[in-house]
């Protein structure tokens, strides 16, 4: 079953980094801004599940940012996103690598009931990562020298870092 | 205001070596540079990688080249004034949703604000903002995101100070943000730092992000 891909900042879903308050099922309002929807969807990446495709989406993802930094995600099964009754919608994507813009997803008809819903299931379902500024410039430069990225489509902020 | 047994808190204990290396910052021979026999802190760690290639050491190299400037005494108005600017910066940021790796009406004031002529009085008085408390902890964090960001080497020391500094920070949103604003500077000195926070840690996750930037970090060394 393939996965989901959402970036966000991981440590706000991260149940230890959460203030005391928050009970061991609940999750911080806070998070929900990191699920910031556009006319009630939300995007997403489809990850094979055997996760071959990951560093690649990344590396795209990475491309499309002002600077060059760390970057969070989470990975959560479409079976979890099946179960909370979400519906998906095939949307083309905006990055710098043709193929992974066909990865994109939008989570459709969110509600807030159901944004929510998914927030917990990130908290406790999902593998929270980061790849650090370092590992975000392998990625870029590995996808520069495989042609999945054109260099110049790079803004300066990411640029005149990957040497 | 009444203040009885059961409402007087006693002043927090002043933390007086965080004062003293503070102001020692403030001793170069000039306002931006990194100095490091002065600034005491981070000589330690400075000494400890005089062999690190210069290549790696890019701010200092920035800072060689930067010619003295004419220090300018801030009168105490004009402080109040910077102070209360900044303040206000910061507390129209706490409305932001920030992004990793994109820049923010935030990100580009505060960064223009350090690229004034007197960036160092500027983060004089970051420092204490963040000493008062002033500054909510989200927009700390993002504000040492980009203290790591910044491109060039101004205000470095000072930089390097609070980030180091903000590591040991009560706020685990602003440690985060201080573990990833040093990742940013890609600077091998600040090794010793991160293994001193990483053994007075207590939180897994972020033991775990220190020890990825200590990786990363370690490839870069000679």
């Amino acid at each position: 079953m393939p996965l989901i891909l959402r970036t966000l900042r991981k440590n706000k879903f991260v149940h230890e980094l959460q203030p005391a308050w928050i009970l061991q099922d609940e999750i911080q309002a806070d998070a929900l801004k990191d699920l910031e929807t556009t006319d009630n969807d939300l995007s997403v990446w489809l990850i094979e599940e055997d996760l071959s495709n990951l560093d690649r989406v990344l590396a795209a993802l990475a491309a499309n940012r002002d600077q060059l930094a760390n970057i969070d995600f989470a990975l959560i099964s479409l079976d979890v996103i099946t179960e909370l009754g979400l519906l998906f919608q095939a949307t083309p994507g905006v990055t710098a690598d043709r193929e992974v813009s066909l990865l994109h997803r939008d989570l459709i008809r969110l509600t807030a009931n159901r944004l929510a819903a998914l927030a917990q299931a990130i908290k406790r379902y999902a593998r929270l990562e980061r790849r650090s500024k370092a590992q975000v410039r392998s990625l870029l430069l590995d996808s520069i020298a495989a042609g999945h990225i054109d260099p110049s489509s790079l803004k300066e902020g990411i640029a005149s870092k990957l040497t | 205001m009444t203040i009885s047994f059961e409402t007087f808190k006693p002043l927090p204990a002043l933390n007086i070596q965080s004062l003293v290396s503070r102001f020692k910052i403030l001793g170069g021979q000039w306002g931006d540079q990194a100095n490091d026999i002065v600034n005491e802190p981070l000589a330690a760690d400075n000494a400890a990688f005089a062999n690190v290639a210069e290549k790696e050491r890019p701010k200092d190299a920035t800072f060689a080249k930067t010619p003295p400037k004419a220090l300018k005494v801030f009168t105490s108005e004009e402080l109040q004034t910077l102070r209360a600017e900044l303040l206000m910066l910061f507390h129209d940021a706490e409305e932001y949703v920030f992004e990793d790796g994109m820049e923010s009406d935030f990100s580009r004031k505060l960064l223009a604000w350090l690229e004034e002529a007197h960036a160092d009085m500027v983060m004089n008085q970051i420092i204490l903002l963040v000493e008062d408390d002033s500054i909510a902890p989200e927009v700390l964090a993002e504000t040492l995101r980009w203290l790591g960001q910044m491109a060039d080497g101004r205000v470095y020391a000072h930089r390097r100070w609070l980030l180091e500094h903000c590591l040991h920070h009560p706020s685990v949103c602003v440690r985060d943000g201080a573990i990833l604003g040093l990742s940013f500077l890609e600077d091998p000195r600040i090794i010793p730092a991160l293994e001193r926070a990483l053994s007075q840690e207590p939180l897994a996750t972020l033991r775990s992000d220190i020890e990825q930037v200590l990786e990363d970090l370690r490839e870069i060394l000679p």
